[in-house]
C-alpha cells in the first residue's frame, strides 16, 4: 500500500486490457467527433496518434484510413467548415415557417377584411387563412429543403430576428407616437417579423456563428432588456420614456451581445443555464420585496440586484461546462509587443490577443 | 352584371370579402414557398444523409461524407451492426480508393467492436447530457414542494414567499452540481420530467384539491421523477423513444380532453376526470409497449409533433367553416385532426435517418418454408429458422 494511505486498485490482466481498450475506443470516438464537426486537421492528428498507440489491428487500420480520409477532405471548404457541419436545424426551420405562415395568413385576412361583415364571416376567413398559411409554410419549408442540412445556428438566428423585429417595431411606434390603423397592425408586425427573420438568416451566413453564440446573443438580449425595464422603473418618473428606453436598451444589448458572442465558446446549454440563473435572480428579488414591502419605483431595486447577481453567479459556476465543439477560439494571451507612437518612435508595450 | 354567386351575398362588403378570400387562398398556399425562399436563396447548406426517393444522390461526394459521419456516430454510440449494414450499402457506390479503404477498415472495426462489446453498453451512456432538463426540473420541484409545505402547514405568507424563492435557488444550484458530477443521459432526464408529469397529473385528476392534498401532489411528482430515473436506467431508451412516449401519452390525454368537450355539460366531473386519467394511461402503456421498435430520431419526433399540432388546427378550422357554434364538432374534428396529423407525419418522415442512440439489440429471426434433407437423401417439406440471435 502506498505510504500516503491511499488504496491501490489492482486490476487483473484482462480487466486492464479491457480498460485500455475502452480508453482507446473513447479516443477513436473523440477523433470521430472532430471529423464529424469539421475539425479535420485535428481529426487527422488524433487518428494518427491513435494509429501509433493502439494495439488492436482493426482499430489501427481504421484510424489510419480515417486519417487519410480527413487529410483528403481537409482541402474541401464544405467538409472542413465548422459552420456547415453543425447539427441540422431543418426541423426548427419548418416550425418557424409554419408559425410565420399562420401569423401571415391571420394578418393578411385581417388587413383585407371589409368593415361591415358578420362576425361568423370574420372568424371563418381569419381561421381559414391562418390555417392555409400555416400549412403552406410547413409543407413549403419541408419539401423545399428536403435534401438539405441547414446549420442550426442559422435557424436560431432567423428565429431571433423574427421575434426581435416586431417587438422593436412596436416600441418604435410607441416611442415616436405613430398610430397605425388597428386593422393593419398585425400585417405590419408580420412583415417586420419576416424581414427580421430573413435578416437573421442572411447575417448568420455572413458571421457563421455557432449555436452557442446565437444562444449567448439571445440570452444577453433578454437579460439586457429586462435590466433596462427594471432600471427605468427605478430611475424614471414618467412612463412616456419607457418605450424609447426599452428600444435603446434592447438594441444596445443585442449589439453588445452579438459583438461579444464572436469571442465566446459557450455551448447552448451554458447560455440557457445563465438565462435561467438571471430569471431566477429576478424572481428571488421580487419575492424578497414581499418582506421589504418597498414604495414607489424602489420595488424594482431588489429584482435588478437579483438579475445582476443571478447572472454573474451563473456565469461563474457554469465555467466548467464543456465548450462548444462548433467554434475555435484561441486562448487569451498577453505578450510583449512594440507600439508605434505618433512621432514614429517605437515604444515597448503589452499586446492582448485571443479569447476574452 | 352581377354573377350568379352574388345572389347569396349578404351585403356588398360580403361579396367583396368572398372575392378577396377566393384570391387569398391560393395566395396563402404559395406563401409558404415564399417564406422558405430565404433558406433556398442563400444556400450554404449541404445535402442530408436521407435523400428523398427519386432524388439524385451524388454518391461519391457530399452524401458520402454525411454517410461516413453518421457511421462514425453509430460506432461511437455502440450501434455496430447498423454501422456495418450502412457501410455495406455505401461501399459499392464509392469510387475513390481512399474512401473504399476507409469503408472496409470501418466495417472490420465495427465487427471487431461487436465481438468485444456485444451488449451495446455504450449506447445509452453516449447520449448527450440532459443537463438543462434536470436543472429546470429540480428548480421547479423544489419551489413547488416548499410552496406545498407552506400551503399545507399554513405558514406566514411573507416568509413562505421568500422560502419558495430560496428553494428555487437551492434546486438550481443542486441541479448544477449534480449534473457536474453525474452524466445524466438526455433520455433519462426526459424520463424524469415525464414521470413527474404523468404521476402529477394523475393525482391532480384523481384527487379533489384542498389544503391537505397539496402535499400529495408534491409527493406524487417527486415519486414520478424518481420512477422516471429508475425506469430509464432499466429500459435505456433513446432520446427519440422518450419523446415518442411523451408524445403518445399527451395524445391520449388530448383525446380525452376532446371527448370531455364533446359532452359540454359534464366537463371535469368525476367520471370525466377518470376517463381522462384512463386515456392518458392507455396512451402511456401503448407507447411504452411499442417504443422498443421505434428508432426515430428527435428530429423525426418533432416533425410528427408539428404535423399532429397542424392536424388539430386543421380539424378546428374545418369545424369553423362547417358550423361555428358546435362545441362537440370542434372536439370531434380536433381529435380526428390530431390522429390524422400524427399518421401523416409518420408517413411523410419515413425517409429520415434513424436515431444514432437506438439500441438495436433485439433478436431478428424469420421462419420460412424450406426443404429439409432426410436420412435417405430425399427432401421433405419443413420450416427453416434463420436470422440473428
Amino acid at each position: 500500500m502506498p505510504c500516503d494511505g491511499s488504496a491501490t486498485v489492482v486490476q487483473s490482466p484482462n480487466e486492464a486490457t479491457l480498460t485500455q481498450d475502452r480508453a482507446e475506443h473513447e479516443a477513436f470516438s473523440a477523433a470521430a467527433r472532430s471529423f464529424k464537426t469539421g475539425h479535420l486537421k485535428r481529426a487527422k492528428a488524433e487518428f494518427l496518434s491513435l494509429d501509433k498507440a493502439t494495439v488492436r489491428p482493426s482499430r489501427r487500420k481504421a484510424a489510419r484510413a480515417m486519417a487519410a480520409l480527413a487529410e483528403e477532405l481537409s482541402t474541401d471548404p464544405i467538409a472542413s467548415s465548422l459552420y456547415l457541419n453543425q447539427p441540422n436545424g431543418r426541423g426548427a426551420f419548418v416550425s418557424l415557417c409554419a408559425v410565420e405562415g399562420i401569423v401571415g395568413g391571420f394578418s393578411l385576412a385581417t388587413a383585407l377584411m371589409p368593415s361591415k361583415v358578420s362576425a361568423t364571416t370574420i372568424v371563418r376567413s381569419v381561421v381559414g387563412s391562418a390555417l392555409a398559411g400555416g400549412l403552406g409554410g410547413a409543407l413549403g419549408a419541408y419539401f423545399g429543403t428536403r435534401s438539405m442540412v441547414i446549420p442550426s445556428a442559422r435557424i436560431a438566428s432567423g428565429g431571433l430576428g423574427a421575434i426581435i423585429a416586431p417587438i422593436a417595431t412596436i416600441l418604435t411606434l410607441q416611442a415616436v407616437d405613430l398610430n397605425i390603423d388597428a386593422q393593419f397592425i398585425p400585417l405590419t408586425l408580420w412583415a417586420t417579423s419576416l424581414a427580421g427573420g430573413v435578416s437573421g438568416l442572411v447575417l448568420a451566413d455572413s458571421f457563421k456563428p455557432s449555436p452557442g453564440q446565437v444562444a449567448f446573443t439571445s440570452t444577453f438580449t433578454i437579460l439586457g432588456s429586462a435590466a433596462t425595464a427594471l432600471l427605468h422603473t427605478v430611475a424614471a418618473s414618467s412612463d412616456s420614456t419607457f418605450s424609447g428606453a426599452m428600444l435603446a436598451g434592447g438594441l444596445v444589448s443585442l449589439a453588445g451581445a452579438s459583438y461579444f458572442s464572436q469571442r465566446i465558446d459557450w455551448s447552448p446549454g451554458r447560455a440557457g443555464t445563465v438565462l435561467a440563473g438571471g430569471i431566477l435572480g429576478i424572481l428571488v428579488g421580487a419575492l424578497t420585496n414581499v418582506i421589504i414591502l418597498p414604495d414607489d419605483g424602489t420595488f424594482a431595486i431588489a429584482p435588478l440586484l437579483g438579475l445582476v447577481g443571478g447572472t454573474a453567479l451563473t456565469v461563474s459556476v457554469t465555467d466548467k461546462f464543456k465548450p462548444s465543439e462548433h467554434v475555435v477560439i484561441s486562448d487569451l494571451s498577453v505578450s510583449p509587443g512594440v507600439a508605434l507612437a505618433s512621432d514614429g518612435d517605437a515604444t515597448t508595450t503589452l499586446q492582448l490577443s485571443g479569447r476574452f | 352584371m352581377m354573377s350568379h354567386n352574388h345572389r347569396y351575398c349578404m351585403s356588398v362588403n360580403e361579396c367583396a370579402l368572398r372575392h378577396r378570400t377566393r384570391l387569398l387562398t391560393p395566395l396563402l398556399l404559395t406563401l409558404g414557398l415564399f417564406i422558405s425562399v430565404p433558406a433556398l436563396a442563400t444556400t450554404q447548406s449541404v445535402p442530408s444523409t436521407g435523400a428523398a426517393p427519386g432524388e439524385t444522390k451524388d454518391a461519391d461526394d457530399l452524401d458520402t461524407r454525411s454517410e461516413f459521419r453518421f457511421t462514425l456516430e453509430q460506432l461511437r454510440t455502440g450501434q455496430y451492426r447498423r454501422a456495418h449494414r450502412r457501410l455495406d450499402k455505401l461501399r459499392p457506390t464509392l469510387k475513390s480508393p481512399q474512401r473504399q479503404q476507409a469503408a472496409d477498415a470501418l466495417i472490420a472495426y465495427a465487427d471487431d467492436l461487436e465481438r468485444l462489446y456485444p451488449s451495446h453498453s455504450l449506447t445509452f451512456k453516449s447520449q448527450p447530457a440532459g443537463r438543462k432538463q434536470v436543472i429546470a426540473l429540480l428548480t421547479g420541484l423544489s419551489m413547488y414542494n416548499v410552496g406545498a409545505l407552506a400551503v399545507s402547514f399554513q405558514w406566514n405568507p411573507l416568509g413562505a414567499s421568500l422560502l419558495v424563492g430560496l428553494a428555487g435557488v437551492g434546486g438550481f444550484w443542486g441541479g448544477l452540481r449534480l449534473t457536474e458530477r453525474i452524466h445524466i443521459p438526455d433520455a433519462q432526464a426526459s424520463a424524469m420530467t415525464y414521470g413527474t408529469f404523468l404521476l402529477g397529473v394523475t393525482t391532480i385528476l384523481g384527487v379533489d384539491a384542498d389544503l391537505e392534498t397539496s402535499l400529495l401532489y408534491s409527493g406524487s411528482a417527486l415519486l414520478g421523477a424518481g420512477l422516471g430515473w429508475l425506469g430509464a436506467n432499466y429500459l435505456q431508451p433513446s432520446p427519440g423513444q422518450m419523446s415518442f412516449i411523451s408524445q403518445v401519452t399527451l395524445m391520449g390525454f388530448g383525446t380525452s380532453i376532446g371527448l370531455a368537450f364533446a359532452f359540454p355539460d359534464s366537463v371535469f366531473n368525476e367520471a370525466q376526470r377518470l376517463s381522462m386519467n384512463v386515456a392518458m394511461w392507455v396512451g402511456a402503456a401503448a407507447s411504452l409497449a411499442t417504443a422498443k421498435w421505434v428508432d426515430w430520431s428527435l428530429t423525426r419526433v418533432r416533425y410528427v409533433s408539428l404535423s399532429s399540432g397542424l392536424g388539430v388546427l386543421l380539424g378546428l378550422a374545418a369545424q369553423t367553416l362547417i358550423k361555428i357554434d358546435d362545441q362537440a364538432g370542434y372536439a370531434r374534428n380536433g381529435t380526428i385532426g390530431l390522429w390524422a396529423g400524427f399518421a401523416l407525419g409518420i408517413a411523410l418522415t419515413d425517409t429520415l435517418p434513424e436515431s444514432p442512440y437506438f439500441k438495436d439489440d433485439k433478436v431478428s429471426a424469420s421462419l420460412t418454408p424450406a426443404t429439409i434433407p432426410d436420412s435417405v437423401g430425399q427432401g421433405a417439406p419443413g420450416f427453416a429458422l434463420s436470422g440473428r440471435f
